[in-house]
């Protein structure tokens, strides 16, 4: 990246294999950047808004770009989509959902709760590697994030 | 009413026993206390005067005597004093008498008359008693009447009369006292002791006289003539008798020159002298010797020829008398008068008090009739007077108004609307039974229209006892006769209604009692009668069993009316129906209640129809939301099935990718990794479908229902989850009440055991884990409950707890579809399940309920 910086992505993934298929993805990008994984719904809000287990700013530094899952543990991914979107602070982050559903409903309610994109997962390889591809050079080289 | 039920009215005879007494009281009262007076006055002047007549006798008495023992005194004071004197002249004399040394000197100087001692001797003897007792002369005779010495000197001749009388004087050798006399006519009047002078030798030869001669002018006469009281006529009298004649001796207060010179006859017996003369002593009245009328008190002087009397001229002595007689008539005058003006002043005060009584009668009269007159004209009834026969001859302003003003003279009947008893009604009142009858009756009145009066007829007497007719109130009730007969046919209406109504209508209090109850309230409630229903208080026995009569009132207290309340009522046979009541409180004037007045309708029909449609609605909206339960759930399975099956899909078809690249790398770095991924993802999703066939077998193929007891199934249940159990420590803890559980025998279990390894599943790090199966009675059915100390469920997850593979906690093993298979049965048997958990570290309590369930009786 131009300024140096990392860009600091959390990702909400309850599927252990879907969070490693995004970390090779954007490893690829010879650009520093840093991945938070957590992988119910409480725990993303618990780490947005510095609670339980990540009240250290230190260890869970603010994230740039949120990449969110909406079936999730505990609390629904929309429901943690809508509690970022009702935060003065935290609904400038640019959330992007990414998910299996296509359902029709899901991608309303995700707009409507404030999503900044909604990517649905493929099942093919070569597609869903083509699609970080596509993420990681749009968000990572592209996009510009504030500085604090 | 009552005041014109009362009629002929106490102030009217009062006005005419008043009015007629009047006169008869006004004689009595004006001529007897008059004539009572006059002979008052006449008594006490009688007395009066008697007493004054009494008074002035008893007086003139008294005074008489007075006057008289004053006379007497005098006369009597100057007898003792005459006596005692003529005694001392005597004494006087007899010095000389029988004198031996005198006779002696007398002898000597008869021998030798020059001898001037013995003149010298005698003359000093003579002068003493000259001088002593004031004689007027004293002087020596001798015997043959010649003047030999005397005292004073001057010569006198010697009155014959005394020469005359020696030789006796001589003779008889005794004192002589010769009494008033003249010596001549024309000299004073002497009185004259004579004594003999003898010798006083042994042959007592006379030798002459002594002569004291005494002027009763000196002496005498003013003692006579002094009066020792004042008045203006008394006067003492001395008196000799001389032949017929009374002689008067001294000098008279009233004629001068009388000594000795005025007579009175003796036969003049009226003339006090007289009397005296003759012998006459005490009080005696008369006409002296100036022909006035005296009183004299006469009497004899002893030892003498006198007569003395004391007198006063009558008219003298009467003076105090007339002014006493004149005083008591004045005083009898004024008392007499005092005693007029008395009876007088009372007689007008009695005048005066008759006529203000009078003018008070009078007044009161007029006032009683004015008053009378005006209550006649200000009550609005009519009131007419008739006489026996029926004549109306008076009528007040109002009987006037009503009959007209020709109605006097003419009979009652003229004025009678149509056929009617009247004149049989009141005949007790003229022929006297009755003294006041009420009769309703039609009358014409003057404008023509026919009213119906009521009357009150009360009859009228005089002093025999005698009907003289009858004085009547009328009160026209024309339109209240005709308001009682609508009220009447009104109230006949109301009352039909009232009885034959379909609907309920009552009348309460607030404290519960019923007042009114219409038929159909009272067949309503399964009552035979009024007074059957009347006897239930409401407070304690109100016909709502389903809700409490406080609840009606305070909604009526409040609002003041209850619309269209429904409720179940119970009959007096207890059984139940339905009704709807609208009542309203019935306030008096303080706002407070007197009344619940309300109606009431059986919708016991109306309700069991509602109560089978919203029965039928119910059992739609159930299917409704069974549906729809079933519809989402449908929704929720696609989904999960098109989300959590296609996940595995994911990951396989990636790292299926992935493990072409990594094959080709040298040493195959990363298959072992790739291969790892693909296995659990297709695991995953093998798991995922065979969970996904049993959850979609729950409802469908069920086993036949049976019943079983809670022990048996959760002792299965415990056995299937037995490794996990004794892995974990886990105490397990059944109750022991005998519930019997009902449906498929193998889904039951399943639940128990999902429910038994989820407890277990989440105990965390309790190091004393303990999970409890038991049965609660929670109001009319049983529920069931597993209950664990394990790390509980925060409440903001516990709607998601039973969703189709949700999954609290990502790290656990299992797909998230056991609860959700737990309520798929649950529901299929007819019951709900649901979650209670305190939060996190709180430990979780899963209940749920099923159809059927029961308990045994012990």
């Amino acid at each position: 990246m131009i300024k140096g910086q990392p860009v600091i992505i959390l990702l909400i993934e309850d599927d252990p294999a879907h969070a490693e298929i995004v970390r090779r993805n954007l490893k690829t990008f010879r650009v520093a950047n840093r991945i938070v994984l957590v992988e119910d719904g409480q725990a993303a809000l618990d780490y947005l808004f510095r609670q339980a287990a990540y009240a250290d700013p230190e260890t869970s530094p603010r994230p740039d770009l949120i990449l969110l899952d909406l079936r999730l543990p505990k609390v629904d991914g929309l429901e943690v989509l809508r509690r970022i979107k009702e935060d003065a602070d935290l609904k400038r982050l640019p959330t992007v959902v990414l998910t299996t559903s296509n359902t029709e409903s899901d991608m309303v309610d995700a707009y409507a709760n404030g999503a900044g994109s909604y990517l649905v997962k493929p099942v093919d390889f070569e597609k869903f590697t083509k699609l970080m591809d596509a993420f990681g050079f749009y968000w990572l080289a592209w996009n510009r994030f504030p500085d604090c | 009413m009552e005041a014109i039920g009362n009629p002929g009215g106490r102030p009217a005879d009062d006005s005419k026993t008043l009015i007629k007494s009047n006169p008869q009281s006004h004689d009595q009262r004006e001529h007897l206390p008059s004539l009572y007076l006059l002979l008052l006055f006449l008594v006490l002047a009688a007395g009066i005067i008697t007493a004054g007549y009494l008074f002035y006798r008893g007086y003139a008495r008294h005074f008489r005597g007075e006057v008289e023992r004053g006379l007497s005194s005098i006369a009597e004071l100057k007898v003792g004093q005459l006596v005692h004197w003529r005694k001392e002249r005597l004494a006087d004399a007899s010095v000389f008498y029988r004198n031996k040394a005198f006779s002696g000197l007398v002898e000597r100087l008869l021998e030798t008359p020059a001898d001037m001692d013995v003149r010298g001797r005698i003359l000093s003897w003579l002068d003493r008693v000259q001088d002593a007792y004031q004689y007027d002369r004293v002087f020596i005779l001798d015997a043959q009447g010649i003047e030999r010495l005397a005292v004073p000197g001057t010569p006198e001749p010697v009155a014959s009369h005394l020469l005359q009388q020696i030789p006796e004087i001589l003779r008889s050798n005794k004192i002589v006292f010769l009494d008033f006399h003249r010596d001549t006519s024309d000299r004073p009047i002497h009185l004259t002791l004579v004594v003999p002078v003898r010798e006083e030798s042994d042959g007592g030869r006379p030798l002459g006289v002594i002569v004291l001669r005494i002027d009763p002018a000196t002496y005498l006469y003013p003692f006579i003539q002094q009066w020792p009281l004042p008045s203006r006529t008394g006067e003492t009298l001395l008196i000799r008798r001389e032949g017929d004649e009374a002689l008067y001796l001294n000098e008279l207060r009233f004629r001068k020159n009388s000594a000795l010179s005025l007579r009175v006859p003796l036969n003049k017996g009226n003339v006090p002298a007289v009397k005296a003369a003759l012998g006459q002593e005490g009080i005696v009245e008369g006409v002296d010797y100036r022909g006035v009328p005296v009183l004299a008190d006469v009497r004899g002087i002893p030892d003498s020829p006198w007569f003395l009397v004391a007198r006063m001229d009558i008219a003298e002595v009467n003076v105090p008398l007339w002014e006493r007689l004149w005083l008591i008539i004045g005083l009898v005058a004024v008392l007499l008068f005092s005693a007029g003006a008395g009876a007088g002043l009372i007689w007008r005060q009695q005048r005066i008090r008759f006529f203000r009584e009078r003018l008070a009668a009078a007044k009161r009269a007029y006032a009683v009739s004015s008053r009378q007159e005006a209550l006649l004209s200000a009550v609005p009834d009519i009131i007419m007077e008739v006489d026996q026969n029926k004549i109306y001859i008076w009528a007040n302003p109002a009987g006037t108004e009503f009959f007209g003003e020709d109605a006097i003279g003419k009979e009652a009947a003229f004025y009678f609307e149509g056929e009617q008893e009247t004149y049989q009604i009141v005949k007790p009142l003229f022929n006297g039974q009755d003294d006041v009858i009420y009769v309703e009756s039609w009358q014409r009145r003057k404008d023509g229209e026919k009213r119906l009066l009521a009357w009150w007829c009360r009859v009228l007497k005089d002093d025999g006892g005698r009907v003289t007719g009858a004085i009547s109130s009328a009160h026209d009730i024309t339109e209240r006769k005709r308001a009682e007969e609508a009220l009447r046919e009104s109230e006949e209406r109301f009352r039909t209604l009232y009885e034959n109504s379909t609907i309920g209508l009552y009348r309460t209090t607030p404290d519960g009692r019923i007042h009114l109850a219409n038929p159909a309230l009272i067949r309503m409630l399964g009552y035979s009668s009024f007074d059957d229903l009347s006897n239930r208080d409401l407070e304690k026995n109100g016909f709502e069993p389903s809700y409490p009569r406080t609840q009606f009132v305070e909604i009526i207290e409040k609002d003041g009316e209850v619309k269209g309340l429904e409720s179940a009522w119970k009959r007096k046979d207890g059984t139940i129906f339905f009704v709807r009541e609208s009542a309203r409180a019935i306030r008096d004037s303080q706002a407070k209640t007197l009344y619940y007045d309300g109606t009431v309708e059986d919708i016991t029909e109306r309700k069991r129809a509602e109560e089978a449609l919203r029965e039928s609605e119910r059992i739609l909206r159930e299917h409704e939301r069974a549906l729809r339960e079933r519809n989402d759930e449908l929704v929720r399975f696609n989904y999960a099935v098109s989300h959590d099956l296609k996940s595995p899909l994911v990951t396989i078809q990636t790292f299926l990718g992935y493990l072409e690249q990594d094959v080709r790398k040298p040493g195959a770095a990363g298959v072992d990794k790739d291969l790892e991924y693909i296995r659990t993802a297709s695991d995953k999703m093998s798991r995922l479908l065979n969970e996904l066939l049993e959850l979609s077998q729950v409802g469908h193929r069920m086993n036949p229902p049976v019943e079983a007891p809670l022990q048996a199934i959760v002792k299965e249940a415990l056995g299937l989850a037995a490794g996990r159990i004794a892995e974990r420590g886990v105490r397990v803890k059944v109750t022991k009440k005998p519930i019997l559980l009902c449906g498929d025998r193998p889904r039951l279990v399943e639940v128990f055991q999902n429910l038994v390894d989820n407890a277990v599943k989440f105990m965390g790090d309790q190091p004393v884990p303990l999970v409890e199966i038991g049965a609660e009675q929670a109001d009319d059915e049983i529920v069931l409950f597993v209950r664990d100390n394990g790390i509980g469920i925060d409440q903001r997850h516990q709607s998601k707890l039973f969703g189709l593979f949700e999954k609290l906690d990502p790290g656990s093993g299992g797909t998230g579809i056991g609860l959700a298979l737990v309520k798929r049965i649950v529901e299929v048997h007819g019951g709900k399940i649901w979650v209670e958990s305190e939060g996190p570290g709180q430990g979780a309590m899963f209940r749920f309920t099923l159809a059927k369930t029961r308990r045994l009786p012990r």
